[in-house]
């Protein structure tokens, strides 16, 4: 009981609207990097759709959104690691 | 004719003429190969994500137009050739028809700006 009650609550903690199907004026859009940044990690990798909440379709757009602002400098392929360490 | 944009960003150590100079002359090699220029936007010198030929910083120029895909690859060509340009991209604008995408379009901008 105890197991099956927490799989629940998990369900409804992870549910996310994609905010680009939620607000319809919002434009995917490479140059707008800034917006971009949210869609990614510290590292500057993608964050998945799992994890970011979009639907397919906008998590699609995002990527190529993100790939293009990589190609001309807006945003890292890689960041360096914040550990000077490694 | 399609509509694309290109960003381009010139070399930070060149002056402001220099850039001019380049942006002059693809407005020219547009015009000259049947295309026309739209949009035309100095974003001024940004840092860049990553360094490009060993350069942290560089100049922004933006640019709007259409014409055939022929020019594309012709104003890339330039863009290689001119030291000044250490990066460059080209994309397809994605609206639809000039006609069909005015009414669509003025709202969609309005939002990117915000």
């Amino acid at each position: 009981m105890a197991v099956r009650q927490e799989r629940e609550k998990r369900v409804f903690q992870k549910r996310k609207v994609c905010r680009y199907c939620a607000d319809k004026n919002l434009v995917i859009d490479y140059k707008d990097f800034k917006s971009l940044k949210y869609f990614t990690t510290e590292r500057g990798k993608i964050i998945p759709r799992r994890i970011s909440g979009n639907c397919a379709l906008h998590q699609r757009k995002v990527t190529v959104a993100i790939q293009r602002a990589r190609n001309i400098a807006f945003l890292p392929f890689s960041a360096a690691s914040s550990h000077p360490s490694h | 004719m399609r509509r694309y944009e290109t960003i381009f960003i010139a070399s930070p150590e060149l002056n402001d003429d220099d850039v001019k100079v380049i942006i002059e002359k693809t407005k020219g090699l547009i015009e000259k190969m049947g295309g026309q220029v739209e949009k035309t936007d100095d974003w001024g010198t940004r840092k860049l994500a990553y360094e490009v030929k060993k350069k942290s910083r560089g100049h922004y120029i933006y640019m709007k137009f259409s014409g055939k895909s022929d020019l594309v690859a012709e104003v890339e060509r330039m863009f290689r050739i001119n030291e000044g340009v250490i990066k460059y991209q080209s994309v397809l604008v994605e609206d639809k028809p000039v006609a069909k995408a005015a009414p669509v379009e003025a709202p969609a901008e309005v939002a990117a700006e915000v």
